[in-house]
């Protein structure tokens, strides 16, 4: 579904990325794990065509992404939650929804969605009129999540979903986040620094740190490995 | 002083401080979306009071009727500005835009005005209509219609705008672009042709202030000035980010104005727009109606 190949990408004259490889089968979910500072929001830049990579290429259900624009990128079907969360402030919790909807292949499909993002999220329906910039960090994130619903992805990218949350909204966050991959055939990229929760949602994982990939596999096989978990992992 | 002066000069100040707005409308617009400030905005009312006094001249159509050519005209000027220059800077950091649009403005005020005298001649002119002069009496305060219609159009076009806003796809589009470009690019708006729209549709209410300068005042190839500060006090005042704020702000101006032309002569005017400029960012940094953040 997703491809990204050899991705070199740099902060002026700093780069960041160092041949980046990997790929997200249709239906799956991945995580992507690293410490901070190893390039992984970097990484998902690129795929959303924010930053340009100097070589390498970003592949979308096998059209070459490299050069398209973010909002294009968008509209095919490519959805990311970005570390900021990326809700409006100024706007109210149902504008950012709609806005969610903004791209043509989900505005025809806006009521509808939203009637099942207010089923997963009723906080949300309650505090619909209500700007975003007040609601508390746990709702924002949840916004966040109801957007990307909104936009009817066929894949979503969440950067750090779980940070600043109490561990009983993460474990909510991370079930919805299963949920739309089941139900809804969302494939999912799910970018962590808390392990343990990503392994447990994702089939597959690959490890970043310092702009490589140092290692991947299957949440089981790296789950069972001493010495990845030690070196990358912290566990 | 009798209160029949008082309250016809409160009357006046309302009725400037309504085209003060109007003319605040579309640099407050352009700016809060673009973070570009365009001082060319007047040059802009200039040309759009210039396109309606010679529509008026030559083809004697009646300047509220131009309006249906006047904006569509400004709002193309508008879009080929954008193509041409700002749409270059952009993409500059915020800090650098406001230079690089402050530059650029320079440049187009200087043209603007150049070409002007070329090309309409150093004159005075005005938009002199058989109504031109009638005006309603009541309670013994005089209401010159043309003066009102000013405050009619400004409240109609707030609203109109506030629908757009709010109700309409592109408007939401507008708003969100203006608080984050990024995010909104990740939401799958267009941010470019969103910047684009914005541009021209500031330079389309440029046009719809410059046909209300050309019946009301007169116009001269050098007045772009004169408007952009007039504007950019407005601006100012109110904050960025409220259409409804930025008109009250521009009818909060005349009405200082006027009222200190009363209590301290004429000559002090000008220089209250000023004096409310400090204090009120002094007190409110982000203007009367600004967002907090913004
Ligand atoms: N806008 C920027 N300009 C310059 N350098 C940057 C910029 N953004 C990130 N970097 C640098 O690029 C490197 C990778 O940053 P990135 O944000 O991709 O890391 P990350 O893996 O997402 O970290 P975290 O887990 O803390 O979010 C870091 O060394 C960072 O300092
Ligand atoms: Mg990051």
């Amino acid at each position: 579904m997703l491809k990204l190949d050899n991705l070199h990408v740099s902060y002026g004259d700093i780069q960041v990325l160092w041949g980046v490889s990997l790929e997200v089968a249709e239906n799956s979910i991945v995580a992507l794990l690293g410490s901070n500072g190893a390039g992984k929001s970097t990484t998902l830049k690129t795929a959303l065509g924010m930053m340009r990579p100097s070589e390498g290429k970003v592949f979308f259900r096998g059209q070459d992404i490299t050069k398209k624009s973010t909002h294009s990128i968008v509209s095919s079907g490519l959805f990311l939650v970005p570390e900021w969360r990326g809700t409006f402030s100024t706007l109210s919790v149902l504008e950012n929804l709609e806005l969610g909807a903004f791209s043509s292949r989900a505005r025809p499909l806006k009521d509808e969605t939203l009637e099942r993002v207010f089923t997963i999220f009723p906080i949300l329906k309650d505090r619909q009129a209500q700007r975003a910039g007040t609601l508390s960090g746990g709702e924002r994130q949840m916004l966040a999540i109801g957007r990307a619903l909104m936009a009817r992805p066929a894949m979503l990218i969440l950067d750090e979903p779980s940070l600043g949350l109490a561990p009983l909204i993460v474990s909510n966050i991370f079930e919805v986040i299963q949920q739309i991959n089941e139900e809804e055939r969302v494939t999912v990229l799910v970018v962590e620094q808390n392990v343990h929760m990503a392994l447990k949602v994702a089939s597959y994982a690959y490890i970043l740190e310092n702009g490589s990939i140092v290692g991947q596999g299957t949440s089981e096989t790296l789950l069972s490995d001493q010495q990845i978990q030690e070196a990358y992992l912290g566990i | 002083m009798s209160t029949h002066i008082i309250a016809q000069s409160l009357l006046s100040g309302i009725l400037v401080g309504a085209l003060y707005g109007i003319a605040a409308l579309g640099l407050s617009l352009v700016f809060g979306v673009l973070k570009v400030l365009n001082i060319a905005h007047g040059e802009l009312i200039m040309l759009g009071g210039y396109a309606s006094f010679w529509a008026f001249n030559k083809a004697e159509v009646d300047p509220y009727v131009s309006l249906v050519i006047v904006v569509p005209l400004l709002f193309l000027v508008g879009t080929i500005l954008h193509f041409g220059l700002f749409a270059h800077i952009v993409r500059a950091n915020e800090e650098q835009r406001i230079k690089n649009s402050l530059l650029i403005g320079f440049g187009l005020t200087l043209i603007g005005q150049t070409l002007a005298i070329r090309y309409f001649e150093a004159d005075e002119r005005r938009i002199a209509t058989e109504y031109s002069t009638d005006a309603w009496e009541f309670i013994g305060l005089r209401l010159p219609l043309v003066r009102a219609s000013g405050l009619v159009i400004g409240i109609v076009l707030v609203i109109l705008l506030q629908l757009f806003m709010h109700r309409t796809y592109i408007g939401k589009a507008i708003r969100a672009t203006a608080e984050d470009w990024q995010t909104a690019s990740l939401s799958g708006i267009n941010v470019r042709l969103t910047y684009l729209i914005t541009f021209a549709l500031g330079s389309a209410l440029a046009g719809l202030a410059g046909m209300l300068v050309s019946v009301q005042y007169s116009i001269s190839p050098n007045i772009g000035l004169t408007w952009t500060l007039k504007a950019l006090i407005v601006v100012v005042l109110a904050g960025l980010g409220s259409m409804p704020g930025t008109f009250l702000a521009g009818v909060l101006l005349g009405l200082a104005e006027t009222s200190s032309a009363l209590a301290f002569g004429s000559q002090y005017r000008e220089m209250v727009g000023l004096v409310l400029f400090v204090i009120i960012l002094s007190i409110r940094s982000q203007g009367l109606f600004g967002e907090q953040n913004a």
